[in-house]
């Protein structure tokens, strides 16, 4: 009897620890390991899309983190809006150049970046270009990790220079110098174009993707910027001459749906009405809202006495406002005004009207570029319309091409060119031909850059490397040296131990 | 099992067959001072027959023949068996037991005699639960025992609690460990309190140890009832009673809400029909039954015992009524049967059915509890007839909703997006869960050789649930409407098992007693859901809301999560003459959560204690116990930690990026940087207490200090932005709770005049010791639009409130110049009326870098007082609980939203001109630095008076003659008076959020109660 017990004892003590490491162990579910991913062609396909992805969370996140935003407010052709003053604190900041580097929407737009700039990187070091079609998403990611190293030098300057996967102890890294980043950013531009296709060799699913244009668009931008006309001058000359592009006759439908990847589109984040949202599904704190939740934001809002009258516009959240600055910068026959920004007469005249004293940052004028529209979003299948819209964030156009190849070519001496492609711009809109030269033709270009690409996030970057800015925004509290860049964010400045002074002023 | 059932039905049948009979008579006395002793229980063993004595002390009872032995028992006394032989006068004396001594408590893996546990343990008793009208036990434990906070979630029937021992030790989730019969469980929810034998709950470190990996937030051991081997009983208990909302917040009036909204510069516009004022809190509120059903049967005969019952619980809401609603059916099987003289084999099973719907609230985006407190008072609920705006809604093809009359529901121009007519709202909640558990073990007991004891005991918690809603076609306004229907039921399935197998082997030799456990388990958890959508129904309606009825394929996700954990345990037990006690405790575990090279805890303990009053020279007559104690020791914690954390992997889980044309490219990216060095957290605690009895255990007396530190908190990492991924979670965080806790009993039992009064305090103090360098402080919980107000930050209490500290009111302009000028401010441009913001940072600015700590939510001393009178047949039961020291942020306010309503706080308190006051900021609605400042902080002490209960048990002789042995008729009051200073909903009501707590955003508030009883046994 005893022996029969102690042996079921020790059976029963024994049993689970001989087993006991192999039952602790657990394969993952649902998830790879990093070892066994990257290697085929659709593994490089997906990876790829990731940094993509970030763009569109990046510009649009239900936070209310945008970089859009965060590219706009600073002007003068906005106020910040919104429900008042308490209505989301750091992006009023912002409006009031009251911002430092604890602000969390100007983080956001550091942090994404480098979102980007991790996942562009893994596609690079970890795909073997072993097919074309690998060959060509190693090139889409070099395009990525140029666009958002752009983004983080023309916003703030000297940043750390990120190419390859760190380890734990190689977190911290010191910020490069500017030419640095821009070698970088040039190299990487010269590889894409080497290898990515022509807009039209796309198909029409894959039209949102990297082009050659683009490649040569962001190429000739960066050189601008460096303020290299000639070499800026020829990029953009390539991308005119590659007959890929051209403006649309209908300024006023180049921010609708139909025109999304059109012809005068090179460049685009892509939101989508398809996933029919409604309030009790809404993703607000993911990264899976598909739709571009920040047009609601910047509609006027209901409960401010919005009545759209018999226009197809939709009330929104009150963000974003437009000045009566941007408004007088179009004269009367200005095509582009009505699609741009409106006064309140107007809208009156379209049996619409506003209740201006509940309205907080209205100043009498409509923002209309971005403006809620009903055929923006859809209420099929139960959705809410608020939370669907899929207007396009139109990140590098055509006329932006055009506009940009004026003042290389007018810095490069060659005024000639320089208003041929200005004039096409202004044509377009409705507006005789400049002839003017010298200072005055520069100061045309930089009349039109504000009219033609109002609202599109372009002002305050060209203001800053113009040196207009203190001229145009310091009654707004820009400070020349300071707001020039944007501050290195607080948590950047606290856990990165290579850097240890932020940009001037903060 | 058939001869189970057999033995089952004989042991009903015996109650009935009686042959011959014989009478038995005779008095039962004190067998100290010769007293005569009513209302002993009196069994013939073996069946149900017996009867009590009555007032002196006298009985009769009738005997079958074949029956030979009598039990005497009563409380307070030792039990008796007799044996008749023959005899038809018998005459018993009873000896009164020094209880509190004597008293065995379980702990880990067994029971222990109360004199001589070493640590800090707590008991409460099935008595203490049985009166109240509770669905989940935890409740029962608010001011019952020192130490012990317990937070209700929310008065919404069927919510949850937040249970505290010794302070919020974690950054996350500080719920203790809940171990049913041995049977480890993370929720209550489906336990019966009627169930309960008793609730031993584990506050210090060693008596936690044997738990060791998951007891770092204390211990809860809960023991279901079993049968007794001498007693066949059938109980049936029955409480129903009324609920209604105490004194909750007030919105504005119509007239203050215009003068309000006007002093502040808005239009407020009225509608037809004019000379409204609705008060949407009356409104809403309403009164709500409940009702609490337990029938058991149980008993036993010599080898077997069993225990067999079913409840149901039912509670309407106070708020929703039907649509907020707790229904739970339970049935146990408890049971035990020695098989051989060295087997004993059994189970401890429990289903539950329950089916809760809620309806939203602790959120100022559309719930319906924020929606009572913040819709316009200018419209009124619903409308007679069309008006003009409901009609404008019909012309455009909208969906104003309609009450069960079709009568359509107010509408407000003034408050419009997410805050809605709550009775609107309430109409269109249709959510509904419901789960079913199978929980419980079996187990068996081998006794090989004597003194030695080898369980080995498989147990199962396995549930089932559904959560089924859908949502009709509605507009409440411009900005909230939907214009299809959709159905979405989300399943999820949780299975763990438990299996365990320990040895205990205990000998004596000359007075040193001793005790050794050891012993090994496994476990393993699983987690399977499934949420899916789709829609538009074809049919608007309940009976249409089903994915076959719907027009459209609908959306799918889920996942499944496996984690696993395996121990091993050893303790040690002993003590000289009752006298010198010590104990030592071991537990190492293994969990599949950590990486390879952390995966295994070891939790260490020890513990001793001295009993003085056991000693030779103990000459002090009066106290006749006295113990010194204290303990040391390490637990462990896991349950903040989520899956595969500890490494890298590629997720495609809402990666994806939408084509040009249609559909998307699905993406794939590391889920987040990898930290391989995650390991458990760990708490260190040590207590020191005494337990000192007077005057034969009628005061008793017992006091604890404690230090509790809990280290390797995960907190987030914090990588410089520039790495480019999410951050991985890293142990670096410390949080150190330490208070007193003293407990003090008086009791009295002889006479008609008895009773037992149990009085406990504790204090606590939490703070933050350490935080990972990097990060300044940890953002918690948001309030309204853009405010983060709580944080996690060294030096300070765990999700202290951060906000704007006020210095009183500008009273006129001069004020306000004198000020900027004093400060050099910039940019800063209040009015008369504003707050005086305090400019912590000198720095020319006010901004938010100018926050600071405005408020505590912990409390600093917690109380509670149990006083049971009884009076001949008549009892008396009051029952109380506070606490004091802690803050709420009366939270339910948006600065985006300017024309909602405010609390009447606001009207009353507000500044209307120069000197009026210095407390509380003008009529305004958006400036951040008036609604994100301390001036929306309130002390939240409260004292709240749970129960008073008058009960009364009918006289034995009447009852007699049915063959009932006791009943017992009762009412009470619950919850009933609160005395606080808090204006806002309930300062006991929590919020969900364990980064919330004391944030007021309108929560549900506990119903007051006035409930009536009964209970019979036969």
């Amino acid at each position: 009897m005893n022996i029969i017990l102690s042996t079921i004892l020790v059976a029963l003590l024994l049993l689970p620890v001989s087993c006991t490491e192999d039952f602790l162990q657990t394969d993952p579910i649902g998830k790879a390991t990093v070892d066994n991913f990257y290697e085929t062609d659709k593994d490089a396909e997906m990876a790829l899309m990731s940094a993509y992805d970030i763009l569109q969370w990046k510009h649009a996140s239900g936070s209310w983190n945008s970089t859009y935003l965060v590219r706009l407010l600073p002007t003068d052709d906005v106020n910040a809006g919104g429900g008042g003053e308490g209505d989301q604190p750091r992006l009023q900041r912002i409006n009031n150049f009251n911002y430092g580097p604890e602000n969390d929407a100007i983080a956001a737009v550091y942090q994404t970046d480098y979102f980007g700039i991790y996942r562009a990187n893994k596609v690079i070091n970890n795909t073997e270009p072993e097919t074309d079609y690998r060959e060509q998403i190693i090139a889409e990611a070099k395009f990525l990790r140029a666009y958002y190293y752009f983004e983080l030098v023309s916003m703030f300057g000297d940043v750390p220079l990120n190419l390859e996967d760190l380890a734990p102890s190689e977190y911290s890294q010191p910020r490069a110098p500017k030419e640095d980043i821009y070698d970088q950013i040039e190299s990487d531009l010269q590889d894409a174009i080497a290898v990515l296709p022509l807009k039209s060799e796309y198909s029409d699913q894959d039209n949102f993707r990297a082009s050659k244009g683009a490649a040569r668009a962001l190429l000739g931008k960066a050189h601008l910027f460096q303020e290299e006309w000639g070499d800026a001058a020829g990029y953009f000359n390539d991308v005119i001459t590659s007959e890929e592009y051209d403006l649309i006759d209908d300024y006023g439908t180049l921010f609708t749906k139909p025109e999304e990847f059109g012809e005068e589109s090179l460049f685009e984040i892509n939101y989508t009405s398809e996933e029919q949202y409604n309030w009790g599904n809404f993703p607000w704190a993911s990264r899976g809202v598909e739709s571009n939740i920040i047009i609601q934001l910047i509609g006027q809002r209901w409960d401010q006495g919005f009545n759209p009258g018999n226009t197809d516009l939709l009330g929104g959240w009150g963000f974003l406002p437009a000045t009566p600055e941007v408004y007088s910068a179009y004269s009367q026959d200005d095509i582009r005004r009505p699609s741009s920004v409106i006064s309140e007469d107007t809208l009156e005249a379209w049996g619409g009207g506003i209740n201006a004293a509940d309205a907080y940052g209205y100043e009498g004028y409509l923002r209309i570029k971005y403006h809620p529209r009903i055929p923006e979003t859809t209420w099929e299948g139960g959705a809410t319309g608020e939370l669907n819209y899929g207007t396009n964030f139109r990140m590098i156009r055509y006329a932006d091409v055009l506009l940009m190849a004026a003042e290389a070519y007018m810095r490069d001496d060659n005024e000639d060119r320089a208003r041929t492609e200005l004039n096409k711009v202004r044509d377009r809109a409705g507006l005789v031909d400049v002839t003017a030269s010298g200072e005055d033709l520069f100061d045309a270009i930089v009349q039109e850059r504000r009219r033609e690409l109002a609202f599109e996030g372009h002002r305050f970057l060209d203001l800053v490397r113009w040196g207009l800015a203190e001229q145009e925004l310091s009654d707004r509290g820009f400070v020349e040296g300071k707001h020039n860049l944007f501050p290195i964010p607080l948590v950047e400045m606290r856990n990165n131990r290579e850097i240890t002074e932020n940009n001037p002023g903060y | 099992m058939r001869k189970g059932i057999l033995t089952f039905i004989s042991l009903f049948i015996c109650v009935l067959a009686f042959g011959q009979e014989q009478t038995i008579s005779g008095t039962i006395t004190d067998a100290e001072n010769g007293s005569p002793l009513p209302g002993v229980n009196i069994v013939v063993e073996g069946t149900t027959m017996g009867t009590t004595s009555d007032m002196n002390g006298e009985y009769e009872i009738i005997v079958p023949e074949d029956q030979d032995v009598l039990v005497f028992s009563f409380v307070g006394y030792e039990r008796k068996t007799v044996q008749i032989n023959g005899r038809s006068t018998i005459n018993v004396s009873l000896q009164p037991r020094a209880e509190e001594l004597e008293e065995v408590i379980v702990v880990g893996y067994g029971t222990q005699q109360k004199s001589l546990v070493t640590g800090s343990i707590s008991k409460v008793e099935s008595e203490d639960l049985t009166g109240l009208p509770i669905s989940r036990a935890e409740e029962a434990l608010e001011g019952k025992t020192a130490g012990v906070s317990v937070v209700p979630t929310s008065g919404s029937p069927g919510a949850g609690m937040k249970v505290r021992i010794r302070g919020t030790g974690s950054n996350q989730n500080s719920q203790p460990l809940y171990i049913v019969d041995g049977m480890k469980t993370g929720d209550i929810s489906f336990l019966s309190p009627s169930d309960i034998e008793s609730i031993e709950i584990l506050k210090d470190a060693a008596s936690a140890a044997i738990y060791g990996a998951e007891g770092a937030n204390g211990v809860v051991l809960i023991s279901t009832k079993s049968g007794s081997k001498d007693e066949t009983k059938i109980s049936y208990d029955v409480q129903y009673g009324m609920q209604s909302a105490g004194n909750t917040a007030q919105p504005m009036t119509a007239d203050m809400y215009t003068t309000y909204m006007n002093e502040a510069g808005h239009d407020i516009v009225q509608d037809a029909p004019n000379n409204v004022s609705t008060n949407w809190v009356d409104q809403t509120f309403q009164q709500a039954p409940m009702q609490k059903h337990n029938l058991s049967f149980s008993g036993g005969s010599e080898n077997s015992t069993y225990m067999f019952s079913g409840s149901y619980f039912n509670q309407k809401g106070i708020v929703g009524g039907d649509k907020a609603d707790f229904n739970r059916y339970s049935i146990r099987f408890n049971s035990t049967h020695e098989v051989k003289d060295w087997i004993e084999v059994g189970n401890n099973l429990t289903y539950t059915n329950f089916n809760r719907s809620a309806i939203s609230e602790d959120n100022v985006f559309g719930s319906v509890i924020g929606n009572t407190l913040m819709f316009d008072p200018l419209v009124p609920v619903t409308y007679d007839g069309t008006p003009g705006i409901i009609q404008d809604a019909l012309d455009n093809d909208l969906d104003p909703v309609t009450n069960n009359e079709g009568e359509y529901y107010g509408v407000s121009r003034n408050t419009l997006g997410e805050i809605v007519n709550p009775l609107a709202a309430i109409q269109n909640n249709k959510g509904n869960t419901e789960q079913n558990k199978l929980f419980g073990n079996v187990f068996a007991r081998l006794k090989p050789v004597e003194g030695l004891n080898i369980t080995s005991r498989f147990g199962v918690d396995y549930a089932s649930q559904l959560y089924h809603t859908w949502s009709p076609k509605y507009w409440y306004s411009v900005e909230n409407q939907s214009n299809s229907t959709d159905v979405r039921d989300n399943y999820d399935r949780w299975y763990t098992w438990l299996w365990e197998n320990f040895a205990e082997y205990s000998f004596s030799i000359n007075n040193h007693n001793v005790r050794v456990l050891g012993g090994v388990s496994a476990q393993q958890f699983t987690h399977k859901y499934l949420t899916t959508l789709s829609g538009p129904l074809f049919k608007e309606g309940e009976t249409f809301a089903q994915h076959g009825s719907a027009e459209l394929e609908g959306r799918l996700s889920g996942n499944k999560q496996v984690s696993k954990q395996a121990s091993y345990y050893a303790r040690i037990n002993y003590d000289y003459q009752n006298k010198y006690l010590f104990e030592a405790a071991f537990r190492r575990d293994g969990s599949s959560l950590l990486g390879p090279e952390y995966k295994w805890g070891n939790f260490p303990s020890v513990s001793a204690g001295w009993v003085v009053s056991e000693e030779d020279f103990w000459g002090v007559d009066a106290i006749n116990f006295f113990k010194l104690r204290g303990s040391w020791g390490e637990n462990g914690s896991l349950s903040n930690l989520g899956y595969d954390q500890y490494r890298a992997l590629i997720t495609t889980s809402g990666l994806r990026y939408p084509t040009a044309t249609t559909g998307y490219y699905a993406a794939a990216e590391p889920q987040a940087l990898a930290n391989p060095e995650l390991r458990w957290e760990t708490s260190i605690q040590s207590n020191f207490g005494l337990d000192v009895y007077f005057w034969n255990s009628r005061v008793t007396f017992s006091a604890d200090y404690y230090q509790k530190v809990t280290k390797d908190l995960l907190t987030p990492s914090s990588p410089p932005l520039s790495v480019g991924n999410y951050a991985p979670y890293v142990n670096a965080g410390d949080v150190t709770n330490k208070g007193f806790e003293f407990q003090l009993g008086l009791s009295k039992r002889e006479g008609d005049f008895n009773y037992n009064m149990n009085f406990n305090l504790s204090t606590n103090d939490n703070e933050v010791t350490y935080l990972n360098p990097l990060l300044d402080r940890v953002s918690g919980a948001n309030v309204g639009t853009g405010w983060t107000v709580t944080y996690f930050e060294e030096g300070k209490p765990v999700w202290y409130f951060r906000g704007y500290e006020t210095a009183g009111i500008f009273q006129n302009e001069a004020q306000i110049q004198d000020y900027i000028n004093e400060h050099g401010l910039t940019g800063y441009n209040p009015q008369p009326g504003d707050p005086i913001i305090v400019n912590n940072q000198d720095d020319g600015l006010i901004n938010a870098e100018d926050q600071k700590m405005i408020g505590n939510p912990h409390p600093d001393i917690l109380f509670g007082a149990n006083l049971n009178f009884s009076y001949k047949n008549f009892d008396m039961r009051m029952y109380m609980a506070g606490q004091a020291g802690n803050d709420i942020l009366m939270a339910w306010n948006r600065t985006d939203r300017a024309t909602y309503n405010r609390p009447q706080y606001f009207y009353d308190n507000r500044w209307t001109g120069e000197g009026s006051t210095n407390d509380f900021f003008r009529a305004q609605t958006q400036s951040p630095l008036a609604y994100h400042s301390d001036m929306l902080v309130f002390d939240g002490s409260y004292l709240r008076v749970k129960q008073i209960e008058l009960g009364y048990t009918l006289p034995e002789n009447m009852l007699r003659s049915v063959n009932i042995s006791k009943a017992r008729l009762f009412v009470s009051l619950n919850d009933y008076f609160t005395f606080t200073k808090y204006p806002g909903m309930d300062p006991v009501a929590g919020s969900f959020n364990v980064q919330s707590l004391g944030v007021d955003r309108g929560v549900y508030p506990i119903a007051k109660k006035v409930m009536a009883g009964l209970s019979v046994t036969f």
